[in-house]
């Protein structure tokens, strides 16, 4: 099974919060409600939502 | 209708790049997730690619979702839970939640809801941590007790199967004759 990756993405928008559809990034932002804000007024909907972490950010290894 | 496809649902582990210098471990960084939507007041415009966690107790959500969906999360059904290296007020509501079945990748995009899984849990909205790495997390209360969840990190995948089918493959193996292992009551979702 080839496994979904975000890996190729996050060289480019590391940090941000980015739409994904159609197998691009359509819309990448700072903060989700920028993303969304942007999405819709762009009339963009049922992309994927998604944090790109960024590859100088400390590595998560759970969230508590 | 067609309906959703019939279990099992294998979801292939998502790949992260690691942080720079950690070359040396030699192993790619691997997260187990599905791709989910949520409902309120009305249903998430988008899909949100949500993680996996059976460290996590409850389904755990960010702010801008709430938003999304229109729902005000319930000032009365509040916890404080230490996450993300900070205390934070997480607030409970009721909403629906529509799994997409493993076909529909991260980078596809799209919606059919005939072809997901939905049903309803409680959740909780974090209220003051607007960006969390991760904008949906899916724990034991919401998640887990709904489904057997097995992740293999040989296989780089996650399966989802029926709740019932953890019992049909470990039907009480006993440690001995005279030591049973014990298990607790069969909580069931409501």
């Amino acid at each position: 099974m080839a496994r979904s990756t975000i890996a190729d993405a996050q060289v480019e928008f590391a940090g941000l919060w980015v739409a994904l559809k159609d197998g691009m990034v359509v819309e990448a932002r700072s903060t989700p409600y920028e993303l969304t804000m942007a999405l819709h007024e762009r009339d963009i909907t049922d992309t994927t939502i998604v944090r790109m972490p960024g590859t100088d950010e400390p590595e998560l290894v759970g969230l508590g | 209708m067609a309906g959703p496809p019939a279990f099992p649902w294998v979801y292939p582990y998502t790949e992260e790049r690691r942080v720079a210098g950690s070359e040396f471990l030699g192993k790619p960084l691997l997260r187990p997730t599905v791709i989910v939507r949520l409902e309120g007041e009305r249903i998430g415009s988008h899909n949100v690619v949500a993680l996996v966690d059976s460290g996590a107790d409850h389904i755990l959500v960010a702010p801008w979702i709430a938003q999304d969906i229109g729902v005000t999360p319930d000032a009365n059904r509040s916890i404080l839970s230490r996450i993300g290296g900070d205390t934070r007020p997480v607030r409970f509501a009721d909403v629906g939640v529509i799994l997409a079945p493993p076909d529909i990748e991260i980078d596809a995009g799209g919606f059919d809801r005939e072809r997901s899984y939905e049903w309803d849990a409680q959740v909780g909205f974090f209220t003051t941590w607007a960006s969390p790495p991760w904008s949906i997390v899916l724990g034991q209360i919401g998640f887990f007790d709904r489904f057997t969840v097995t992740m293999n990190r040989q296989s780089q995948a996650l399966a989802i199967t029926a709740v019932e089918d953890f019992d049909d493959r470990y039907p009480q193996p006993p440690r001995s004759a005279d030591l049973p292992p014990t298990r607790r009551p069969r909580l069931l979702p409501p």
